[in-house]
């Protein structure tokens, strides 16, 4: 009768994970500078209402501590160090790092404590008790039951986790082409709703706000976005490129700024407050 | 829109098949002890406590609920599942419009005396189950509410329905399973009846089951002190004997111990101690 939701979760990430691995030639995605370049651009100089949305939800008072796990580039550590929180963030990527540094003296934020690890093999006695603790689209994580015990562990007052309740739009690319490009069905990363369902699993109950996302992914130019599909599609020969150049041109629409691939997709802000369920226990 | 991620997911569980499953297993072990049909809802000692609970009791959780619902003055309201009135009187005299779906006519007539008493605007009753209501007489409305009344099969269409009946939002309030504190059913049923106790699904199914029609809801939990007021030991007792089916002398001995352990006075009555966690979900449309 009771599904192991955990154990869902783990099989279909790791079907995603393994697809990642056999056509990235053991490279990550956010090792490549080119992806991280696309990052900060858009940090700086694009839309931020997403990102604005995000803190104005958390309502994390000025002064807290904050653990930001897969901060990236500090698409929110920079500005919740900015709004005054002492933020820490678990980040692996060196690229990412160096990022979040160019961004953060960009911006005249104070220093952010860095622990370059995955949060599956972050010491709990290095990454401390915080009074929040944020993990923003950074959920594909291994063995997420205790990945999630250690985050709630982690936390004093509150745990916010953001993540795709439904694909996001640009995989609707990889759903359609991946098995023409790689004869293998597309596996997407397990959603939000399993998300939920493991927290229950483990005994957390979570509140649950879902966000409806209207933008498609949005690009300077058709090159930019062909390469950008080629990169997500892991392409190497040049028939693959062709599919998916006449792919991108196909549905792609011209905006006042340059071009964007329509499509709306749900994120879902997944979070919890402390109080009820245990005392506050002194580490 | 809804997105159909085929062939891409390897969760594809069918929650709504989980949830009537669920349903009709507990509507099988209710009828098999005589309690089918919605006769708990229609007893007048189950009534007449609630109305009391209602007008007397405490008014917090009521409140609650209004205030997280956010409904405008002027608004059209469906209650579905409405009881004596607990949400549906507080909104009439706030100003909405308000129709109520009720199947149990004890309860309809104890909302006739809890409106009287507040002297709130007349409602519109449907007397009715909502699986029997067909949409023409439903209506349409600018808010749609079910609160703790989700016990209904064919949940795919009592769901849809709901959602057609709404022009701006849906709130549904329905519990969250947690097993150590049921109030004594899941503890004491298969020591009284020799089989497990069979309840409905809870929230967390009814989220999923949505998400499976497309529908992607927010979700607020609320974890509660149980705060039932029962005006005596005696009327604690009944309830207890009622809700679990009890007919033998050795069945009541047993709740009359476990009562004796749990129940602590409350100024002149008493209540039962414990913690409830139910959910909030609701979706603008």
């Amino acid at each position: 009768m009771a599904v192991d939701y955990i154990s869902l979760w783990n099989e279909q990430h790791e079907r995603a994970n393994r697809q990642k691995e056999v056509w990235i030639d053991g490279r990550d995605f956010w090792e490549d500078p080119r992806n991280i370049r696309r990052f900060v651009d858009r940090l700086m100089t694009g839309d931020r209402s997403r990102i604005e949305g995000q803190l104005a939800a958390m309502q994390i008072p000025a002064g807290s501590t904050v653990l930001d796990i897969g901060a990236g580039p500090g698409s929110l550590a920079v500005p919740l160090a900015l709004a005054g929180c002492d933020v820490t963030v678990v980040e692996p990527s060196a690229g990412m790092r160096a990022a979040m540094k160019e961004y953060r003296e960009a911006s005249g934020a104070p220093e952010i404590r860095v622990i370059p690890s995955r949060w599956e093999d972050a010491d709990p006695g290095e990454v401390g008790r915080h009074d929040v603790v944020v993990a923003s689209f950074s959920l594909g994580l291994d063995d997420i039951g205790p990945s999630l015990q250690k985050i709630d562990s982690a936390a004093k007052h509150a745990v916010h986790l953001f993540w795709f309740l439904t694909p996001p739009a640009w995989t609707r690319a990889n759903v359609i082409l991946w098995p023409k490009l790689h004869g293998s069905e597309f596996t997407f990363e397990p959603t939000a709703d399993l998300l939920w369902n493991c927290l229950c699993q483990l005994g957390i109950y979570p509140n649950i706000m879902v966000e409806h996302v209207e933008k498609g992914q949005r690009y300077p130019t058709v090159e930019e976005a062909v390469a950008d599909y080629c990169r997500r599609l892991y392409v190497r020969d040049g028939w693959q490129r062709e599919t998916v150049t006449s792919f991108v041109r196909e549905r792609l629409v011209q905006t006042e700024t340059g071009f964007c691939n329509p499509g709306t997709s749900k994120t879902a802000h997944i979070w919890w407050e402390k109080g009820f369920r245990e005392p506050d226990y002194v580490l | 829109m809804c997105y159909n991620n085929s062939g891409t997911s390897g969760t594809a569980i069918d929650y709504i098949s989980l949830w009537d499953e669920q349903h009709a297993r507990s509507l099988a072990q209710k009828e098999r002890m005589g309690e089918g049909g919605g006769k708990f809802w229609s007893n007048q000692d189950v009534v007449d406590r609630f109305v009391r609970n209602l007008i007397t009791g405490d008014r917090s959780r009521i409140e609650g609920q209004i205030a997280g619902m956010q409904i405008p003055p002027g608004s059209s309201v469906l209650d579905i599942g409405a009881g004596p009135g607990t949400l549906a009187v507080p909104l009439a005299l706030a100003g909405c419009r308000v129709t109520v779906v009720e199947p149990s006519v004890p309860m309809g007539e104890a909302m006739e005396k809890y409106h009287r008493v507040v002297n709130a605007p007349a409602l519109r009753a449907i007397r009715s189950r909502w699986e029997d209501v067909s949409p023409g007489e439903a209506g349409v409305h600018d808010v749609v509410v079910a609160s703790r009344s989700l016990s209904m099969g064919d949940i795919r269409s009592s769901l849809l329905k709901m959602d057609a009946a709404a022009k701006h939002a849906v709130h549904l309030y329905w519990f969250l399973p947690s097993p150590s504190d049921s109030g004594g059913n899941a503890e004491l049923w298969p020591v009284l009846h020799g089989e497990p106790y069979c309840g409905e699904a809870g929230a967390d199914v009814l989220w999923n089951a949505l998400c499976q029609l497309g529908i992607y809801a927010n979700v607020h939990v609320e974890t509660k002190e149980r705060n039932h007021r029962y005006a005596s030991f005696e009327e604690l007792r009944r309830d207890y004997y009622n809700r679990l089916s009890v007919a033998e002398d050795w069945q009541r001995e047993i709740v009359d111990a476990f009562l004796l352990e749990r129940a602590v006075p409350d100024g002149s009555g008493y209540v039962v101690p414990g913690r409830s966690r139910s959910a909030h979900i609701w979706w603008e449309k």
